[in-house]
């Protein structure tokens, strides 16, 4: 799947940026005019152009803060649009979270200097547009993935000992861009900054020990904080968000001491991760992947290679980015079109029904797919075509 | 008879058998002039539609102006005398049963004749007051009763009687008479108008122009030539007609005035052809006084037939060719074009079609690129028109493919817009999301160009030549009035459910009867196979002029039987559905219909497919016929320059083909056939398909009082426990997977045992009345527990077994029917089957309209998926975007639904929560289901029922 991202200013329709992935060839810049200027002649005539589709693909605007337009063009996921209203939504929150809110609205004011600026959130907005079997479900719903890891209360110890070490309240274990434990006050955080601040630790090049300024797009969007990381082992990093104090100078010496009779569960935990559940718990072996979404809590769990022996080595069906790809695709099916769930605007056709659909599936000839909600719970589970439709519940 | 050049009423012998010949020759051999003649426009095309008769009594008053009535009853005299020569009537409520043509030899007074009341003196008789000025519409005076022995006697004597006809038409006129005494005479009114001499300032025009522009009045023009040709004594003694009221004039203003009034004097002077121009010009006062003579529908007394030499159409049209596209709205809806746009004007929808090409002359006119438009009036849309121009321009560059639908947001108000293109030119239709979804919208737009590819050859053309305009007019108002209009006749359908069957290509088709069916085939072959014999005799060696390619035979707005190629048939539903003739036929009994048009069929003109080797379709020009009677619609296509004849110009309407699908049509009315009742039958038949469950009886708990046991119960209600536990006993058995052969075999045996429910679609021979009466829906829903989509199979396959298809099945647990709603589409045959309306009705209620309503908004979405991985993969080119292989051949999609009662504050008892899924499948060979059922079924049964009925 390939994406353009352009963002232009809403009041001159200056353009700001453009980003692309795949292997698109950039777009010239008259086209990209006229493809604000349509949104732009809409507007003069109190007409909000949302999107338009063609045989395979889709366009969306959006404009936020009014003052700046993205516009995102993309293959047409025959989903609802709120999941691309979602990823523009992600997008723009990304620029606010590196560059704070008020240059955002004040773009206007010196255009040239904020293009310079805008060049720290390439590789965040890369990393949101990039191919399905490369992202994770973090942006796609609104939650942040964790990994349910036995040690996870061992660990919790440890964090709480270094986010006081630290002085703050904010600070999670990462362990391959999934959280293992977190504070409570990182779990207040919004979805929005929970998710964008995961998607901009795993964004960011590995180094060893990092501190940088962000804002928090919806808690904080004016005032900066310092996001610090510190890299554990091979795949897990801890971040904590403080204020002014302490410098990263002296919080590094502090890492060593207080994570290092942590390593062994560190490491076990870092075993898990494809899996990303314990291994005690079996599941039926035609089930090929799942997504469990709380939407309360703002997290998601999720695995594409529940079973401990890998099918797809054994040329059976999907391979595990193939069935991450298949999950995305039917979660972006289901939600928005039978599912309402955290996305702005994912109520909005589900909202037509009288009568709240509660489960759906999908059967195809290489998979079926099934997904039921309760309460704040909704699970989307893959299948490998042999089993029966009727034993799918 | 055949072969001899001896007029029919010489004919004594004749065996009982031939009768539909008779009918046949009758119609083909009748010097009379058919109604429609006079309707037939300059380009040969046909759109006449009589509607009424469906309730039909002796007097059908006619409304105070014609907006609100059938167009035909505006026809006034002109029209009358051929009411009174038809014969197709019914008596109040009942239905039409011996509706018979009969032949007319009154001939050629449909001009004139009703006319020829003398002038003189009829300005002094002051009659009747406007209330009463109806127009005494006596076409349903000559009722059936009677009518069977006249057709009895028929059989035996021959025809003879029948066509010289004294003793017969006096008694009929005696009848008649005895209604008309006391409204008998001749009605004269006065109106007074203020002309409008502003509309007439440059000088000299013709009366007649003078007269439509002063008062707004067309009067009846009449053919220069006829004028040449015929002498002096005719024109002066040709009455002076009111054609038309042109809308928002004095005339239509004041609404006395209406089509068919003869106008008798101006000032009281006496108006005739000879000293029109005359009198116009010398009209100066501020309010002119008009006297009209109101017809009145002349019995037996009006001047004797004048036999025609020769058919119809080698004489000179008298009266003028309509404007192109003329009244068909109003023909078909009752109002007219102006009344509807301003009904949808409130709703934001919007056609049109836009140009990117330079006009030159941009700064002078900057709607130049609005090359068509309707609604006429500017909203929203049109002032953004250049945001759809320029999108379609951009968006190809950025993505490669065509644009093909936008979401807007205006003033809070979603609304979508599809748009495709012709080269430099841009169709777009806007509408508002809450009423159209967009899959709707979509069909919608590939519909509508289909339909206006057959009508004009393609799209563009249809919007380039200006002349076609009225007739786009008409057709988006139509389609407009399909979707917004108020669905009087059929309540329970909500806008998605509409949608739903809006967006289904193909044609709801009622599976009848093998033995009906056949009997349709027949029917329709004999007529296909054109050996008529009078043909032979008139022109022994010409080349035919027409080839029928294929029939197709409409009962209301069902496909009884299609003997055209599938694109032909959509193409001939297309029609009809847009413009709303299967509605119009599914809401009341039309008297007479008729439709000739040159039509471009997509199959012939726009081969998807390179034909086989060897072998080319005949290039030639095609004819759409469609001839409907009562409930009954012919679709006939005619081929001319293949094996027929080629043709130039603008061929009319060949009077001969459509006698013959008259007699067609008429010959299913007949006694040995009675196909309406069959059908009526099959309709209204509670075992005629799958029934249907009521969701709020299920659901709410208000559940029906059992009635007593009648005989069907008793028998069913142990059946229905020993089939469950029959199946639970296969279902568990047998564990996970079923073949077809295992699990049909067992049920079929059972099948066998039920015969009381088996006689399944005989609603026309009766013999399962007793069991059908006998269940009423609420026993039927108790104890019925009829999951019987096996009968949907037989839709599906015609060829199926019998045995097999007929019965239902049961595979629900308990007693309870758990079946909502089903929809069941093959796309290969281009038919599907849904519930009648009928069998909708009977399980209607608030949240079965809900669950309804999910089902459909549901399935809709259902669809969308299924038709994505019905595209072709090689026509996909590499897609610039990457594509989505995830869910590329979908196979099953189901949801499930919940519905939590709302808990009334002082019940402890929380009411227990119901839920039911709607499943949609795929079948190969493009075929799909939709159902929808209460969860309580097992999985394991409905995998049963699927597999069973395909197979599969």
């Amino acid at each position: 799947m390939a994406v353009y991202v352009t963002c232009l200013t809403a009041g001159g329709g200056l353009p700001v940026f453009t980003r692309s992935s795949g292997d698109l060839k950039p777009l010239p810049f008259p086209l990209i005019g006229s493809l604000n200027g349509v949104h732009m002649f809409g507007a003069n005539h109190n007409v909000d152009l949302l999107s338009s589709t063609t045989d395979d693909s889709k366009v969306i605007w959006k404009v936020f803060q009014d003052s700046i337009t993205l516009i995102i063009i993309s293959q047409d996921d025959i989903a609802d649009d709120c999941h691309m209203t979602n990823l523009l939504k992600f997008i723009h929150q990304s620029l606010v979270l590196l560059l704070g809110k008020e240059e955002v609205q004040n773009i206007d004011k010196n255009v040239e200097k904020f293009k310079r600026e805008v060049k720290v959130c390439n590789s965040l907005i890369d990393h949101l547009i990039q191919a399905p079997a490369l992202s994770t479900f973090s942006q796609l719903t609104n939650t942040v993935e964790i990994i349910a890891a036995p040690e996870n209360n061992v660990l919790q110890n440890f964090l709480d000992a270094f986010t006081d070490a630290a002085e703050t309240v904010y600070g999670c274990l990462l362990v391959e861009g999934k959280v293992s434990v977190a504070t409570k006050k990182w779990w207040s955080l919004t979805a929005n900054e929970l998710v964008l601040l995961r998607m901009l630790v795993t964004s960011l090049s590995d180094c060893t020990s990092r501190d940088l300024p962000v804002y928090l797009p919806d808690s904080h969007p004016t005032v900066p904080h310092r996001l610090m990381t510190f890299h554990l082992t091979k795949c897990v990093q801890v971040c904590v968000i403080c204020g002014p104090n302490p410098a990263l100078a002296e919080l590094e010496p502090e890492v060593v001491r207080f994570w290092k009779t942590a390593y062994d569960p560190l490491i076990s935990v870092c075993r898990l991760h494809p899996r990303n559940f314990p291994i005690t718990i079996t599941l039926d072996p035609n089930i090929l992947g799942f997504l469990v979404v709380n939407r309360d809590t703002n997290r998601c769990l999720c695995s594409t290679s529940p079973s401990l022996e890998d099918r797809s080595t054994l040329g059976d069906g999907l391979n595990t980015s193939q069935r991450k790809e298949v999950l995305q695709s039917f979660y972006k099916k289901v939600v928005g079109s039978f599912f309402s769930s955290n996305i702005e605007g994912s109520a909005l056709r589900p909202g037509e029904y009288s009568h709240t659909p509660q489960e759906t599936y999908i059967t195809t000839d290489i998979h079926k797919c099934y997904a039921a909600q309760t309460g704040s719970y909704q699970i989307f589970i893959l299948y490998a075509d042999s089993i029966p439709t009727y034993a799918m519940r | 008879m055949f072969g001899l050049k001896t007029p029919i009423s010489r004919y004594r012998k004749r065996s009982s058998l031939d009768d539909f010949d008779g009918i046949r020759s009758i119609l083909s051999r009748s010097k009379v002039q058919e109604s429609w003649t006079s309707h037939v426009r300059q380009q040969g095309d046909l759109f006449y539609v009589d509607v009424n008769g469906s309730h039909g009594n002796g007097h059908v008053q006619q409304p105070p102006h014609p907006s609100s009535g059938s167009f035909h009853h505006s026809n006034g005299s002109l029209d009358h005398s051929d009411d009174s020569n038809q014969t197709f009537s019914s008596r109040l409520g009942e239905p039409p049963k011996n509706n018979f043509y009969k032949g007319r030899q009154n001939g050629l007074h449909t001009d004139t004749g009703a006319q020829r009341p003398k002038v003189n003196g009829h300005v002094q008789t002051n009659g009747s007051s406007f209330g009463s000025n109806g127009y005494h519409k006596n076409q349903s005076k000559y009722i059936s009763q009677d009518f069977d022995d006249e057709y009895v006697e028929l059989d035996r004597n021959g025809y003879n009687s029948w066509t010289s006809s004294p003793q017969i038409n006096n008694k009929y006129h005696n009848t008649k008479q005895d209604v008309n005494n006391q409204e008998h005479g001749d009605k004269i009114k006065h109106v007074y108008l203020s002309p409008n001499y502003k509309n007439c300032k440059n000088g000299q025009m013709s009366g007649i122009k003078m007269c439509e522009k002063m008062f707004g009045i067309k009067l009846c023009q009449y053919n220069d030539k006829t004028r040449i040709n015929n002498n002096n004594n005719v024109v002066k003694d040709r009455k002076v007609i009111v054609q038309a009221v042109v809308p928002g004039s004095a005339a239509e203003k004041c609404r006395q005035i209406h089509r068919g009034d003869m106008m008798l004097g101006i000032n009281d002077m006496e108006v005739s052809w000879v000293n029109l121009d005359k009198t116009f010009n010398s009209i100066s006062n501020k309010k002119v006084k008009v006297t009209f003579q109101v017809p009145v529908v002349i019995g037996p007394q009006t001047p004797p037939p004048v036999p025609l030499p020769t058919y119809i159409h080698s004489l000179p049209p008298k009266v003028p060719p309509r404007q192109e596209g003329e009244d068909i709205v109003q023909l078909v809806t009752g109002t007219t074009t102006g009344v509807l746009s301003s009904k949808f004007q409130s709703c934001l929808c919007s056609f049109m079609y836009l140009t990117l090409e330079d006009t030159g002359s941009e700064s002078e006119n900057h709607r130049d690129d609005i090359l068509y438009m309707f609604p006429r009036d500017d909203n929203i849309a049109t002032e953004i028109r250049g945001l759809f121009l320029t999108l379609c321009g951009v968006l190809p560059e950025v993505t490669g493919t065509a644009v093909q639908t936008s979401t807007l947001l205006y003033k809070g108000q979603y609304i979508h817009t599809v748009y495709s293109r012709y080269g430099k030119d841009l169709l777009v239709i806007a509408m508002p999301a809450n009423r159209v979804p967009l899959q709707y919208l979509h069909c919608i737009k590939s519909e509508l160009q289909q339909v206006m590819d057959l009508l004009f050859s393609s799209t563009s053309r249809a919007f380039r030549k200006p002349r076609h305009k009225s007739h786009l007019d008409q057709l988006f108002s139509l389609t407009l009035n399909k979707i917004f209009g108020s669905d009087s006749f059929n309540n329970t359908s909500s806008p998605s459910y509409k949608a739903l069957c809006g967006s289904v290509p193909g044609t709801k088709s009622l599976e009848l009867s093998q033995e009906n069916k056949v009997l349709c085939d027949e029917i329709l072959s004999e007529f296909e196979a054109a050996d008529f014999d009078d043909l032979e005799e008139d022109l022994p060696f010409d080349r035919r002029t027409f080839t029928i390619l294929g029939t197709c035979l409409f009962y209301k707005e069902y496909l009884l039987s299609n003997h055209m190629a599938a694109e032909d048939l959509r193409d001939v539903h297309l029609f009809l559905k847009y413009h709303c003739l299967l509605h119009l036929v599914s809401k009341q009994n039309v008297e007479e219909l008729v439709v000739w048009r040159e039509v471009f069929p997509s199959r012939l003109c726009r081969p998807s497919q390179a034909s086989p080797v060897g072998y080319n379709e005949p290039s030639g020009r095609w004819f759409l016929l469609i001839v409907g009677i009562n409930s009954f619609l012919l679709g006939t296509l005619l081929e001319t320059g293949g094996c027929a004849r080629t043709i130039d110009g603008n061929p009319r309407p060949d009077p001969f083909y459509i006698s013959q699908a008259k007699a067609t049509l008429l010959q299913l009315e007949t006694d040995d056939v009675a196909m309406a009742e069959c059908c009526e039958n099959r309709l209204s038949s509670e075992k005629s398909g799958p029934s249907l469950a009521s969701a709020d009886a299920l659901m709410l708990g208000t559940k029906p009082k059992r009635e007593d046991t009648t005989p069907s119960k008793s028998q069913g209600s142990p059946k229905s426990r020993h089939d469950e536990q029959e199946v639970d006993r296969i279902s568990h058995g047998k564990g996970t997977a079923y073949t077809g052969s295992e699990t049909s075999t067992p049920v079929m045996r059972r099948q066998g045992s039920k015969l009381s429910y088996g006689s399944n679609d005989s609603g026309g021979s009766g013999s399962s009345a007793g069991v059908s009466r006998g269940n009423t829906s609420k026993t039927l829903s108790k104890a019925g527990s009829v999951f019987d989509m096996v009968s949907m199979n037989q839709s599906l396959t015609t060829v199926s077994d019998e045995n097999k298809s007929v019965y239902p099945i049961k595979v629900t647990k308990g007693v309870d029917n758990v079946l909502f709603h089903y929809l069941n589409f093959d796309g290969m045959e281009g038919v599907y089957v849904c519930p009648t309306s009928q069998e909708m009705s009977m399980s209607q209620g608030a949240l079965h309209a809900q669950v309804l309503h999910n089902f459909s908004t549901s399935c809709l979405q259902l669809r969308e998926k299924f038709q994505r991985s019905n595209m072709n993969p090689e026509t996909t080119c590499k897609h610039r975007f990457g594509e989505d292989n995830t869910f590329k051949h979908v196979q099953e999609q189901g949801t499930l639904f919940q519905y939590k009662p709302s808990v009334a504050p002082d019940t402890k008892k929380v009411p227990p929560a119901h839920s039911y899924w709607v499943i949609g499948r795929r079948y190969p060979g493009n075929r799909e289901l939709f159902v929808c059922f209460h969860e309580s079924v097992p999985q394991t049964a409905i995998e049963l029922a699927f597999r069973m009925d395909f197979g599969s």
